[in-house]
C-alpha cells in the first residue's frame, strides 16, 4: 500500500540510459530541467516530446511507472492549469462569465505551463527510475566534491542523505506494521471528522517516533563502535567511471538542447514578448 | 476474488465446527510488476475451533502474510477464506466486528504501544471496538493484565515506554487479549524473549487455549515451543502447504524435516531415537514427564527403572 508511491523509486532494467554513469544522468537532468524553461513556443514542446519519447524507450521503464509518478503531482498541475486559465488576462476575451473571463492568452500559458510541469516530474523520475538512490548519493557526493576547497563538508552531507535514503524503506515498512497493528486494534484512519482523523495518527505517530530514534541510535552506536570517521582518507567501495556511452549520450543531449535553445526558445521568446502576436502576425506557422 | 453471490459454505464453517477454512488461497504481493512475488500458493487448510495451531516455516515462506489475512489485515486476492461466520472473500466484510472477535498478536508487539499510560493503551481496542462503558473498559483491561501477570495497581499509571522489554510486550498481549477475542492469532510472540519470558507467554496462550477456549493460531520459529504446546503443525514451504500433522507425527520425518531448514525438537529427537530401540511412546507423550512416564509404564512401573 504505501510502497506503491513510486516517485525517486528505481525501476530495475538493462538499458543504456541504467548503464549511464549517475553523475552524467544528474547533470543532464539539471540541464533538461533549466532547459524546459526556455522552450516556450509548442513547436518546441513537440520537440522536447519526442526527445523525451525516444528517451523512455531507450530506458525501458513502462510507461505505467512514469505516468505514475506524473498521477503524484495532479493537484498541482490541475491547480496551476485552472489559476492560469483565469487570471490571464492578455490576448483577446473568448468568453465571459459573471466574473470569470476567459482570454486565449491564458489558455496558451495554461497549456504551457501545464506540458513544463508534466515534463519536468517525466524528465525527473527517468532519472530517478534508472539510478539506484545509493548511485545518486554517490553522484551528489561526487559533483560536490570542488566545494570541500571552501569547506563544505560534502562528505558529511552526503552520509546524512544516504543514511536517510538507507533509512525510508525501514521507515515504510514500519509504519505499515504499526498501521496494521493498530487497525487490528480496531483503530479507524478512513472515517470521521478532521479532527477525529487527525487524532487517529497519534497511535501511529508515536511509535513511529520511538522507533525511529531507537534505530537513529543503534546506528549511531553501530557506527561509533567500528569507529567510523568521515575523514578525508576514505575510499570509495564502488568507483564511478566515464564510458563510452556517457560522452554519447551527453553529445546527444547538447546537441538537442543547443538546438531547441538556439530555434524554438530564443526566437519565440521575442515572438510571444509581444501581447497577442497571434493576431498581429496572422498565423505563425513556425509556433502556431 | 470470487465475484459470484452464491457462495458455497464449507460444512465445517456451517455446523460451527470450524474457525477457519482456507481455499486455495493465493496471494502476491505487488502484482504486475518487476517486484512481484507470489507470497501464498493455494493454501488450502481448516483450523477448527478450540485448537491450538502452530505454523511454522523458513523465513519468506509466507506465515506472516497467511496469518494478516485472517482478519482482512491482508484482503483476498484469489481463494477462498472463512473465518468464524465471516466470508472473507466476499466484497464487503465487517472488519470492525471481526477485528474485535480475531486477535492479532504482531511480531514486536511492543512496538505499536503509544498511549500516556498502560491503562489506557490497554484500553485502546476496547474503545475501538465499541466498550463505551469506561468502568467496563477498566474492568476488562485489568482482567487482561492480570491474566498476564502484571500488577495492575502498580503498572496502571506508568507510562508504557518506561517498562521492561517483557513486560511492554505482555501489556501489549493484554490490550489484545482484553477484547476477548474468539480467535487469538500471533505471530512470533516469543521472538526476543529471554527463555523465562518465552515460557511464562508459552504457558499463558496455552492455558487461555485450555481453559477459555480460545482458538490459537500461532507462528513460530521455535520448534520446541512448538512440539510441547501446539495440536498440530501446519508446515509452509514456499507459500505452499507442505505438512498439515499432528507434532509427534511432523517430526518423525527427521531428514524432511532437516531439508526444509528446520530443526527437530530435543523431545521429538529422544523419542524417535526411544522408539528405534524398541519402546512405543504414544502420540500425545510430548513432555519431559509425559514420556518419561510412558517409559516407565513399559518397563513395567515405578521403582523398576
Ligand atoms: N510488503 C511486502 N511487499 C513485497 N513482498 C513481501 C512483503 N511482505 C512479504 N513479502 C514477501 O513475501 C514472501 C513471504 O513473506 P512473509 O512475511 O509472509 O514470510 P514469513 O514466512 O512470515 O517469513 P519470516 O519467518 O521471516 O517472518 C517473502 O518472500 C517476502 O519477501
Ligand atoms: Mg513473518
Amino acid at each position: 500500500m504505501l510502497k506503491d508511491v513510486t516517485f525517486g523509486q528505481y525501476y530495475p532494467a538493462d538499458s543504456f540510459i541504467h548503464r549511464m554513469d549517475a553523475r552524467v544522468k544528474l547533470l543532464l537532468c539539471l540541464l533538461f530541467m533549466v532547459g524546459i524553461f526556455f522552450v516556450t513556443s509548442f513547436a518546441g514542446f513537440a520537440f522536447i516530446t519526442v526527445f523525451l519519447i525516444t528517451l523512455i524507450a531507450s530506458s525501458r521503464i513502462p510507461l505505467r511507472s512514469i505516468l505514475k509518478s506524473v498521477k503524484g503531482i495532479i493537484v498541482l498541475l490541475l491547480l496551476t492549469v485552472i489559476l492560469n486559465i483565469f487570471f490571464t488576462k492578455t490576448g483577446t476575451l473568448l468568453c465571459k462569465w459573471w466574473i470569470f473571463e476567459i482570454y486565449d492568452g491564458g489558455l496558451y500559458f495554461a497549456a504551457k505551463m501545464f506540458l513544463r510541469l508534466t515534463y519536468l516530474v517525466v524528465g525527473s523520475s527517468v532519472l530517478t527510475l534508472t539510478t539506484t538512490p545509493v548511485d545518486l548519493t554517490h553522484a551528489i557526493e561526487s559533483l560536490l566534491k570542488p566545494l570541500k576547497v571552501i569547506k563544505v563538508p560534502v562528505h558529511e552531507i552526503a552520509l546524512i542523505m544516504s543514511l536517510t535514503l538507507s533509512l525510508i524503506p525501514g521507515l515504510i515498512d514500519e509504519t505499515d506494521r504499526i498501521i496494521r497493528a493498530q487497525k487490528a486494534r480496531g483503530a479507524n484512519f478512513d472515517t470521521g471528522g478532521l479532527v477525529k482523523r487527525v487524532k487517529a495518527f497519534v497511535p501511529i505517530l508515536i511509535p513511529l517516533l520511538v522507533g525511529g530514534f531507537r534505530r537513529a541510535e543503534e546506528l549511531a552506536n553501530a557506527m561509533n563502535s567500528r569507529c567510523y570517521e568521515g575523514s578525508n582518507k576514505r575510499t570509495q567501495m564502488r568507483i564511478m567511471k566515464l564510458s563510452w556511452r556517457d560522452f554519447v549520450a551527453t553529445f546527444i543531449a547538447l546537441l538537442f538542447f543547443v538546438t531547441v535553445f538556439v530555434v524554438y526558445g530564443m526566437q519565440s521568446k521575442w515572438a510571444t514578448a509581444d501581447v497577442g502576436w497571434l493576431y498581429i502576425n496572422g498565423v505563425n506557422w513556425l509556433y502556431f | 476474488m470470487s465475484k459470484s453471490d452464491k457462495v458455497v459454505i464449507p460444512q465445517a464453517v456451517a455446523d460451527g465446527a470450524a474457525a477457519i477454512v482456507a481455499d486455495k488461497l493465493n496471494f502476491t504481493y505487488n502484482p504486475k510488476s518487476p517486484f512481484s512475488k507470489q507470497a501464498l500458493k493455494d493454501v488450502t487448510l481448516t483450523v477448527n475451533r478450540g485448537e491450538f495451531v502452530a505454523i511454522v516455516g523458513h523465513t519468506g515462506s509466507g506465515k506472516t502474510t497467511f496469518v494478516q489475512h485472517l482478519n482482512a489485515l491482508i484482503r483476498v486476492q484469489n481463494g477462498g477464506l472463512f473465518v468464524l461466520d465471516y466470508n472473507l472473500s466476499a466484497k464487503k466484510v465487517d472488519l470492525k466486528t471481526l477485528r474485535g472477535r480475531v486477535g492479532m498478536v504482531f511480531q514486536y508487539p511492543e512496538y505499536q504501544l503509544f498511549a500516556d499510560t498502560v491503562l489506557d493503551d490497554v484500553c485502546f481496542g476496547l474503545k475501538n471496538f465499541g466498550v463505551t462503558d469506561k468502568e467496563k473498559r477498566e474492568q476488562l483491561a485489568q482482567n487482561a493484565l492480570e491474566l498476564v501477570g502484571m500488577d495492575f495497581d502498580k503498572v496502571k499509571n506508568k507510562s508504557p515506554f518506561d517498562l521492561s522489554g517483557g513486560e511492554k510486550r505482555r501489556v501489549a498481549l493484554a490490550g489484545v487479549l482484553a477484547m476477548e477475542p474468539q480467535i487469538l492469532v500471533m505471530d512470533e510472540p516469543t521472538a526476543g524473549l529471554d527463555p523465562r519470558g518465552k515460557r511464562e507467554i508459552l504457558s499463558l496462550v496455552s492455558s487461555i487455549n485450555r481453559h477459555k477456549g480460545v482458538t490459537v493460531v500461532m507462528v513460530s520459529h521455535d520448534m520446541n515451543e512448538v512440539y510441547e504446546n501446539a495440536d498440530r503443525i501446519i508446515v509452509f514451504r514456499e507459500g505452499e502447504v507442505a505438512y498439515d500433522t499432528t507434532p509427534r507425527q511432523l517430526f518423525k520425518k527427521e531428514d524432511e524435516i532437516i531439508s526444509m531448514n528446520l530443526e527437530i525438537p530435543h523431545m521429538a529427537k529422544f523419542c524417535n531415537e526411544l522408539e528405534r530401540q524398541g519402546y512405543v511412546i504414544p502420540d500425545d507423550c510430548k513432555t519431559v514427564e509425559q514420556v518419561f512416564d510412558a517409559v516407565l509404564a513399559l518397563k513395567g512401573g515405578v521403582g523398576n527403572a
